[in-house]
């Protein structure tokens, strides 16, 4: 998956939660709470929906990580890779 | 027969607006059902019918408002009920099933409801399948974003008055005083860590859940802190139905109960809490959930600040603060260590309890958060 489609789906899911964002721009660089007024379960339903949104079985250990959307893409894309990786690894055999 | 009335959601709250009706006239109704949809000066609340039967009729119009008390409906209390020729009629062909809430909405955003998928019963067209009809169609911009600022500012004009009202009367009636202690959530933190790395996201568990089952729990000892105020003189509620402080984007807040929020087990009560604060944010609070609180508790979660000394929602007594998670140290066994710590504080009505029993409370709810295995455990 390209890495702007990723950022585009993750800045939808955000844009989800909190909507008063959707006419604002968001530095994918820069920590999302910075720049949008998120809480804790806002946070848990952005990860929940890029789980949803990519299918991804976002493990435990990552789930503080999704602080900006440049680390969306890094950690989804790291995680689509894997799967790609295992699903072939399978095939192989 | 019997009359369903413009119900009282708040303290303060005088007149209500209908919104529309969400079941039809002829249709059977059980206790709870939602019968319709109120404006309020909290938002928009989901009215349930404390009566079952069949509707009658209908004496008020979507757009009304009325004084609180004022009769909406006629209910005929169970009996003979023409329901099921009424449902087939309502499905015949050309005739499109949908709500009469439904109905209103489609006909304000212009769409036509012949082209939208009911998902209620019998695939009757609800509020929802409309906004998310709405959602495909084009609207010009910049008018619906003028709307939209337009019933955002009202709304929150609407609710800041409600919290003033609420917020002045307990100040002037309620001789309130105020007691804080610092908790060692270290173990309780660990013990959650280890129990989310066994779920899956979506049953993720935050620290706030642990933090208001821990009040919750600890209530059931100090009944003078759970119930009402009302008419110079206090009445204990042997329910535990905690009203959860939710701050709303765009300003305000709202403070649902969860019904029996000492009952629910920890899973339970995480999703209690999440559905309330997203319905509470996309207005779709019900009635019951507005008008049966016994207690309150505000929590502030992982940022702000370290304290806070909350202002009792009257008629209720008393209001459990936690301030931020924050990094801290401990002693103990001589030494310190590095721990996370809540502030958590009570504001309580003086007229019906006084600050040892205050205390208790909190040392109470302290020694909870700090064994979790007796937190955690599934006591109903």
């Amino acid at each position: 998956m390209a890495r702007e489609e990723i950022i585009a789906t993750a800045l939808e899911v955000l844009r989800g939660i909190a909507p008063e964002t959707a006419s604002v721009a968001i530095d994918p660089a820069r920590d999302i709470r910075e720049q949008v007024d998120i809480d804790s379960m806002d946070y848990l339903n952005f990860v929940i929906g890029l789980d949803e949104a990519f299918g991804a079985g976002i493990p435990e250990r990552e789930y503080t990580k999704f602080t900006s959307l440049d680390a969306c893409a890094d950690i989804i894309g790291r995680l689509a890779a894997g799967k790609g990786a295992a699903a072939k690894g399978e095939e192989g055999r | 027969m019997a009359e369903f009335r413009m119900p009282k959601l708040g303290a303060d709250m005088t007149a209500g607006t209908l919104v529309g009706w969400t079941r039809e006239i002829g249709e059977r109704v059980n206790r709870g059902d939602i019968i319709a949809e109120i404006d309020t000066d909290k938002g928009v609340i989901e009215a349930e019918v404390f009566t079952a039967g069949t509707i009658e009729s209908y004496l008020i119009r979507p757009g009304d408002e009325v004084p609180v008390g004022t009769p909406l409906a006629i209910i005929r209390e169970n009996g003979t009920s023409p329901e099921i020729a009424s449902s087939a009629e309502k499905t015949e062909i050309g005739k499109v099933h949908a709500s009469p809430v439904a109905r209103n909405l489609a006909e304000k955003l212009g769409i036509d409801l012949s082209a939208v998928k009911g998902t209620g019963p019998n695939g009757r067209i609800q509020r929802d399948d409309v906004k998310r009809a709405a959602k495909t169609v084009v609207v010009p911009e910049a008018e619906t974003e003028t709307g939209a600022d337009r019933s955002l500012s009202r709304s929150a004009e609407k609710m800041r008055r409600a919290i003033a009202a609420a917020m002045e009367r307990s100040k002037k009636e309620i001789p309130h005083y105020y007691l804080a202690s610092t908790i060692d959530l270290g173990p309780a933190l660990g013990w959650l860590e280890r129990e989310n790395a066994a779920r899956p996201i979506r049953e993720r568990i935050l620290p706030g859940a642990m933090l208001l089952r821990a009040a919750a729990l600890a209530l059931r000892d100090f009944p003078e802190f759970n119930g009402l105020y009302e008419n110079g003189s206090f009445t204990h509620r042997d329910e535990i139905n905690v009203g959860f402080a939710i701050s709303l984007r765009g300003g305000g807040l709202v403070s649902p109960a969860i019904l029996g929020t000492d009952k629910l087990g920890m899973g339970e009560l995480m999703a209690a809490m999440m559905g309330l604060v997203s319905r509470a944010r996309s207005g779709a609070l019900r009635s019951s959930e507005l008008t049966e609180g016994t207690v309150t508790v505000t929590s502030l979660g992982e940022t702000g600040v370290e304290t806070v000394l909350g202002v009792i929602y009257p008629p209720q007594v008393a209001l459990i603060g936690f301030g931020s998670i924050r990094e801290g140290v401990t002693v103990a066994d001589g030494g310190i260590r590095a721990t996370k710590l809540v502030n958590a504080s009570l504001s309580a009505d003086h007229r019906v309890s006084d600050g040892q029993r205050g205390s208790a409370l909190l040392a109470a709810i302290g020694r909870l958060l700090e064994s979790p295995e007796e937190l955690w455990q599934e006591k109903k």
